[in-house]
C-alpha cells in the first residue's frame, strides 16, 4: 500500500495551491458575494490554461485522461480557500455525464468544456425527488417536427453561467432522455439564487420547450447510470472538498486557540479546548483516510464497488466535517458567528458540501442497500 | 497511490492463513465465536504454539526472534488471526517489556528474559497503577530501597491485569523520593515468586477475574533487575506510551465482531422473518462498518507510513482513541439489539439466540477499553501537546 502522491500529482496540488494562493482571497470571496456572482471570465480561462477543465476527461475529447486523485486534489484546494469557481458544476459534473454517456454528440461538447470555451450544468434534480434523479416529472413529447420539454428542474448549479444546460427528461413511453437545453430557447425560465456556500443556483422552468431531434443526446437506462456516476464523481470532489476546509478550519482554530487570552492565559491551554481540537484533529486525520479510500476505489465501473466506497466516504466526511466545522465556531466564540470573519463562511461551506447530492443518511442508506 | 497488497503480500495472506486454519484449536475458535475471552491454560497454550512457530513477537527485531516481518505483513497477520477467531498476545511480554529490554536492558537481561518471552513460556504483568496514582501515574509511591545487591520493595500496585497467571512483573518503583517526581522512578523487574508478595483478586462487572491488587511487603529484588538506570523509569514508560504499534487500533477484531454481530442479527428470528429485517438494526451495523473503514484506512496509512520509515509517534494515541470507541460502540450495538437476549447473567438456560446471551460479558470487559492503556483522556492531552503544540 502507497498513499504518497506522484510526482505529477505534487505538481498539480502545488500548482493549484498556488494558483488560489495568488489568484484567490477571502476579500475577493466575500466582494463575490455581495455582488451576487460566484464566477469571473479571467479566472476561468486561467483555470483552464492550468488544466483543470481538461483534467479528468479522455484525451480523445483533448483531455489529460487524470484520476478522481487528480479531481480531489484541486476539489480540496478550493475548499481550503473557499473558492465558489463553478469548476465542479460548469465542467467536471456535466463533463463527466457526457463523457458517460458518449456518442459524437456528446464528445463534442465535452470537448468544447475540456478546452474551457464552454460551460454546460446538470439539471437533474427535481423538486419532488429529493436525492433521487430517477424521480423525473420533466416530459418529452416527440413528433416529426422534434421534441417538446415541459417541467421544471430544481437547484441546477452553475446555470447562470452555463451555455448549455444537460437536462434529465422522460419520454412518453417513461424511458429516461438526456436532452441538451440552451438555456436561451424559448419557454426556459431561469430563477437564479445564491446558495449557502456563496455560490449560485437556479430553478429551471421548461415550458413548451420546442427543441430539434437532436436535442436527445442520449436515452435508456444509460442515462441514469451516467448521470449516478458522475454524481459519484462530483461527490469524490465533494468529500475532499470537505477536507479541505475542514483542515482549514482546524488549522486556524489551533491558531486562535494558542493567541486568544481569557483569564489571563491562552485559551488552547485549557484542557476542554485541547480535547476539542484533539477530537477535529483525529476526525480530520480519519476523514483524510477516506477521502482517498474514495478516491482509488471509487475509480471503477463496478457500480456496487464505487457506490459503496463513496458512500462511506460521504456518510463519514458529511458528519465528520460538520463537527469540526462547529467546533471551530464554538471555539472562536462570538467572533465565529460573524460575517466579518472567515471562519462562519467555512462553516456555511461545509453544510453546504456535507448535504449537495446526499447527506449522511442519504449514504447511509445507499450503503445499507449494498450490504450483505 | 495504491491500496492493494503486493503480490508478495497476497502469498504471505494465503500462507499464514493456511497455517491458522490448521492450528487455533477449536476452543478457541468456540469462546471467540461467542466473543468470550480464552481462559489462562487456553491463552498461554495458544502463545507458545506461535512461539514454537516463531511467530509469538512478530514486531521484534530478527536478532531476538521475530520473524522479521515488514510493518504490513504484521498487520496482515493480525487481520488473518482474528478473522480465524484466535485471541490477541498478551500485551505485557511481547508488546511491553520484551521492547523496553531489548531496547534498554543489559546483555544480561537480554540473555535471561527475552527468550521465555519470544517463546510464550514466561507471562508477564504490568505494575503501573496504584491507588492513588491513576492517569497521574508520576505520582506512584511504591517504594525500592537498596539494601546491598537488592532493592527491598514495599508499596501496592492496583488494576495489575492477570497478575495471578504471571511469573514476572515489571514495576515502576520510586527510588529516590527527593528529587521532581518523574526523576526518582525506576524500572525493576519482579518474579512473583518472590516472598512478600500478595495478590488479591478484583472482580469485574462482566463477571470475571482478570484484575488484581498487587502488595508488596518487604520484597527482595536483586539490582541486576533494575532496567536502564535509576531514575530511568519514566523515560521507560514514555518509550512504550509511543513505542510503533501498527495493530493498537484492533482494526482485525473490530472487523471480526461486526461480521459476528450480522450473522447474530440474521441468525436471530423476529416474527415472521429475522432481526436483520429491522432498518434501524441494519443502520447501526452500517454506521459502525462506516466507522471501522474510516479507522481501517487510517490503519493503513500509519502502516504504510512505518514502511516508508516514518515511526508512529503520538499518532498512535489517535488510533487508540478511534480504535477503542469503535470496540465499545460494537459491543454496545451487540447487546442492544439483542433485546431482552442480551439481558441474561448466568446462561442457566439458553434465551433465544445463545451469541446474545453472551454479549453483555464482552460490552462489560471493554468499558474498561477506554481506560486502560492510559486513559483516552489522557491520550487526548498526549496528542494537544505532541502533535497540536498546545
Amino acid at each position: 500500500m502507497d498513499f504518497r502522491l506522484s510526482d505529477d500529482q505534487r505538481l498539480l496540488d502545488e500548482s493549484a495551491r498556488k494558483y488560489l494562493a495568488g489568484q484567490y482571497s477571502f476579500d475577493l470571496y466575500r466582494k463575490q458575494l455581495a455582488a451576487n456572482v460566484s464566477f469571473d471570465a479571467t479566472r476561468w480561462s486561467a483555470m483552464a490554461d492550468l488544466g483543470w477543465m481538461a483534467l479528468p476527461f479522455p484525451e480523445s475529447v483533448g483531455g489529460y485522461g487524470g484520476s478522481l486523485v487528480d479531481i480531489q486534489l484541486i476539489a480540496r484546494r478550493l475548499g481550503e480557500r473557499l473558492c465558489t469557481d463553478p469548476w465542479l458544476s460548469c465542467a467536471i459534473l456535466p463533463g463527466k455525464v457526457l463523457e458517460f454517456i458518449g456518442g459524437d454528440k456528446a464528445m463534442k461538447q465535452l470537448a468544447d468544456i475540456a478546452v474551457g470555451s464552454s460551460r454546460a450544468a446538470l439539471a437533474a434534480f427535481e423538486v419532488l425527488g429529493h436525492y433521487d434523479v430517477e424521480r423525473i416529472d420533466t416530459l418529452v413529447t416527440e413528433s416529426v417536427d422534434g421534441i417538446r420539454l415541459d417541467g421544471g428542474k430544481s437547484f441546477v448549479l452553475g446555470a447562470e453561467y452555463a451555455h448549455v444546460l444537460l437536462v434529465t427528461a422522460r419520454a412518453a413511453n417513461g424511458e429516461p432522455l438526456l436532452i441538451a437545453v440552451p438555456p436561451t430557447a424559448e419557454g426556459v425560465t431561469l430563477k437564479h439564487y445564491r446558495v449557502v456556500d456563496g455560490s449560485r443556483a437556479s430553478e429551471v422552468e421548461l415550458s413548451g420547450v420546442t427543441l430539434p431531434a437532436d436535442a436527445i443526446l442520449s436515452r435508456g437506462t444509460g442515462v441514469i447510470e451516467a448521470v449516478k456516476r458522475a454524481i459519484d464523481v462530483a461527490t469524490v470532489a465533494l468529500c475532499a472538498d470537505l477536507l479541505g476546509a475542514a483542515t482549514a478550519m482546524l488549522n486556524k482554530t489551533q491558531e486562535y486557540a494558542k493567541t486568544r487570552k481569557q483569564f489571563g492565559v491562552a485559551i488552547g491551554s485549557f484542557q476542554v479546548i485541547q480535547h476539542y481540537l484533539v477530537d477535529m484533529f483525529i476526525e480530520t486525520q480519519q476523514s483524510e483516510s477516506l477521502v482517498w479510500m474514495a478516491g482509488i476505489r471509487g475509480d471503477t465501473t463496478v457500480s456496487a464497488d464505487r457506490e459503496k466506497a463513496v458512500s462511506t466516504a460521504k456518510a463519514y466526511i458529511a458528519r465528520s466535517s460538520v463537527m469540526v466545522a462547529q467546533k471551530s465556531v464554538q471555539i472562536h466564540g462570538g467572533i465565529g458567528v460573524t460575517e466579518e470573519l472567515d471562519i462562519g463562511h467555512y462553516f456555511r461551506r461545509v453544510t453546504h458540501c456535507a448535504q449537495l447530492f446526499g447527506d449522511r443518511d442519504h449514504h447511509l442508506k445507499r450503503y445499507m442497500a449494498l450490504m450483505s | 497511490m495504491n491500496l492493494e497488497f503486493t503480490a508478495d503480500e497476497l502469498a504471505f495472506q494465503n500462507e499464514v492463513r493456511q497455517w491458522f486454519s490448521e492450528n487455533v484449536p477449536a476452543s478457541l475458535r468456540s469462546r471467540s465465536s461467542y466473543g468470550q475471552m480464552p481462559d489462562k491454560d487456553e491463552q498461554h497454550g495458544w502463545e507458545r504454539t506461535l512461539g514454537k512457530k516463531g511467530w509469538l513477537a512478530v514486531g521484534w527485531p530478527s536478532q531476538y526472534g521475530g520473524p522479521g516481518w515488514t510493518a504490513t505483513q504484521r498487520y496482515i497477520f493480525d487481520l488473518e488471526r482474528a478473522s480465524a477467531g484466535a485471541p490477541p498476545v498478551g500485551p505485557f511480554g511481547v508488546s511491553m517489556v520484551g521492547p523496553v529490554l531489548y531496547t534498554f536492558g543489559s546483555d544480561e537481561q537480554k540473555k535471561r528474559h527475552l527468550p521465555g518471552i519470544v517463546s510464550g513460556t514466561v507471562y508477564w504483568c504490568q505494575g503501573y497503577s496504584e491507588p492513588n496514582a491513576g492517569s497521574d501515574l508520576a505520582s506512584l509511591r511504591t517504594a525500592a530501597v537498596r539494601d546491598g545487591d537488592h532493592y527491598v520493595v514495599n508499596g501496592q500496585k492496583i488494576w495489575t491485569t492477570q497478575a495471578h497467571w504471571a511469573d514476572w512483573c515489571f514495576c515502576l518503583v520510586r527510588t529516590d523520593p527527593s528529587v521532581k517526581q518523574q526523576q526518582g522512578i525506576s524500572f525493576l523487574l519482579i518474579d512473583m515468586k518472590t516472598p512478600g508478595i500478595e495478590i488479591r483478586p478484583i472482580h469485574s462487572i462482566d463477571g470475571h477475574h482478570h484484575l488484581n491488587e498487587v502488595y508488596f511487603t518487604d520484597v527482595r529484588v536483586p539490582v541486576e533487575n533494575l532496567v536502564g538506570s535509576e531514575g530511568m523509569g519514566w523515560t521507560i514508560a514514555k518509550f512504550l506510551l509511543t513505542h510503533e504499534r501498527t495493530t493498537i487500533a484492533g482494526v482485525a477484531d473490530s472487523k471480526r465482531e461486526i461480521d459476528r454481530l450480522k450473522h447474530m442479527l440474521k441468525d436471530t428470528r423476529q416474527g415472521d422473518g429475522t432481526r436483520w429485517d429491522d432498518p434501524f438494526a441494519r443502520r447501526r451495523v452500517a454506521e459502525l462498518e462506516i466507522d471501522l473503514a474510516a479507522l481501517e484506512y487510517t490503519n493503513f496509512r500509519t502502516v504504510a507510513a512505518t514502511e516508508e520509515g516514518h515511526g508512529l509517534g503520538a499518532e498512535s494515541s489517535g488510533l487508540k482513541i478511534k480504535g477503542t470507541e469503535l470496540q465499545q460502540a460494537i459491543t454496545q450495538a451487540m447487546v442492544e439489539l439483542g433485546g431482552h437476549l442480551s439481558l441474561t447473567w448466568d446462561n442457566a438456560a439458553p434465551v433465544g439466540n445463545f451469541a446474545f446471551n453472551r454479549t453483555r460479558e464482552r460490552y462489560n470487559f471493554l468499558r474498561a477499553a477506554t481506560i486502560y492503556g492510559g486513559t483516552n483522556e489522557i491520550q487526548k492531552n498526549v496528542i494537544a501537546k505532541m502533535l497540536l503544540g498546545l
